[in-house]
């Protein structure tokens, strides 16, 4: 429904819903009369929020000019996308299991020996190809040495006390 | 074949709440030492995906397949988590037309056993890792055995999250009727 106030005197289209939340999903053009905190001449779209400003939302933001913003507001740390001229910050953790279609894995083995494997907590449908690197006193030769979608195998010189990963899902399937 | 003998099982974490098992070997090919990370989720997605109850069996097949070959491995991988994603999608398919008969719990019931149901690929990652052999009677297995019994009811937690990410597609052709696409695929496609 159109509305004069979908959100914080904001006129937009705010879709209803059955839950008794303050704020309900809410798309709307950014003027004088909400405060333009979202930047005058922005597209914005929210989603529902339990409570306004306390509960957490997930926002979208189109700003004119050509910044932008998809991320959660109002809800603990940082998660999301935002580009703001040149630059684009992501925000946000990876996660510590997995799911099959993961485009990127990251993390980092403490302790490690002069060889070893990981095994993925959740396999990938295809395979995991692993960049890695080695934290340690001094320098080290490293090697990935086998992979699969569901681990990967390292050498290295000598031990390290840190190796760290960013695993790229290939393949076909 | 080459042996595999364990010599220690320790438990930590590879990040706060993300519980992992580091395993040590003399790898089989070189003699060299070996520095084995087994997340306790490796172990309940291995024993869903391959219908394993056996979670010595499962891990003894996680250490030999490290050392397969790596495109045999992920063939085989590849074949299960298709072929166990079909089966529940295609529950989900038959049942969207007439979900508003039939309570979402029944589908997803008959979605769980759909996933259990598809033919177990574990003989052809067994035919993989064969090369090599894991001693259950040398070494350091006896303490492997315990530290699994002692984790079984973590174990489980983590395989019944591998299910509950298998259905969260399935909830979502239900939701959507007789839709006939999966959700992932037509997401993107657009």
């Amino acid at each position: 429904m159109l509305s004069e106030g979908v959100y914080s005197g904001r006129p937009g289209t705010q879709y209803r819903t059955s839950l008794s939340d303050q704020l309900h999903p809410c798309v709307f053009g950014e003027g004088v009369s909400g405060g333009g905190s979202y930047g005058l001449g922005a597209l914005v779209a929210l989603s529902g929020e339990q409570t306004i400003n306390s509960s957490g939302r997930a926002t979208l933001a189109l700003r004119r000019g050509g910044d932008f913003e998809l991320q959660r507001e109002f809800a603990g740390e940082a998660r999301g996308i935002v580009g703001s001229g040149v630059t684009l910050s992501l925000f946000g953790r990876f996660p510590s299991g997995n799911s099959a279609g993961d485009l990127v894995r990251v993390g980092r083995i403490l302790g490690v020996s002069s060889g070893g494997s990981l095994t993925w907590g959740t396999p990938g449908a295809s395979t995991l190809y692993p960049v890695l690197s080695a934290f340690a006193a001094g320098s080290r030769s490293l090697a990935c040495t086998g992979v699969s979608s569901s681990s990967f195998n390292w050498t290295a010189s000598a031990d390290v006390s840190q190796l760290w990963f960013v695993a790229f899902r290939g393949g076909s399937s | 074949m080459a042996d595999i003998v364990i010599t220690s099982i320790e438990r930590s974490e590879l990040e706060p709440g993300y519980p992992v098992y580091r395993i040590t070997y003399p790898h089989p090919d070189t003699g060299e030492d070996h520095l084995h990370i087994v997340p306790l989720e490796a172990l309940a997605t291995r024993g869903e995906l391959f219908g394993l109850a056996d979670r010595e069996e499962v891990l003894d097949l996680i250490i030999r397949e490290a050392h397969a070959p790596g495109d045999e491995v992920t063939a085989v991988y590849t074949q299960a988590i298709t072929a166990r994603g079909e089966a529940a999608l295609q529950v989900a398919r038959q049942a969207a037309p007439v979900r508003a008969s039939l309570p979402e719990s029944v589908a997803l019931n008959h979605a769980v056993q759909a996933l259990d149901a598809p033919p177990s690929s574990a003989d052809e990652l067994r035919q993989a890792s064969a090369r090599h052999r894991v001693r259950r009677d040398r070494g350091a297995w006896s303490r492997v055995t315990q530290a699994l019994a002692e984790d079984a009811e973590r174990i489980d937690w983590w395989a019944a999250a591998y299910t509950a990410d298998a259905l969260a597609p399935v909830r979502q052709v239900l939701a959507q009727g007789d839709e006939s696409d999966t959700p992932h695929r037509s997401r993107l496609v657009r």
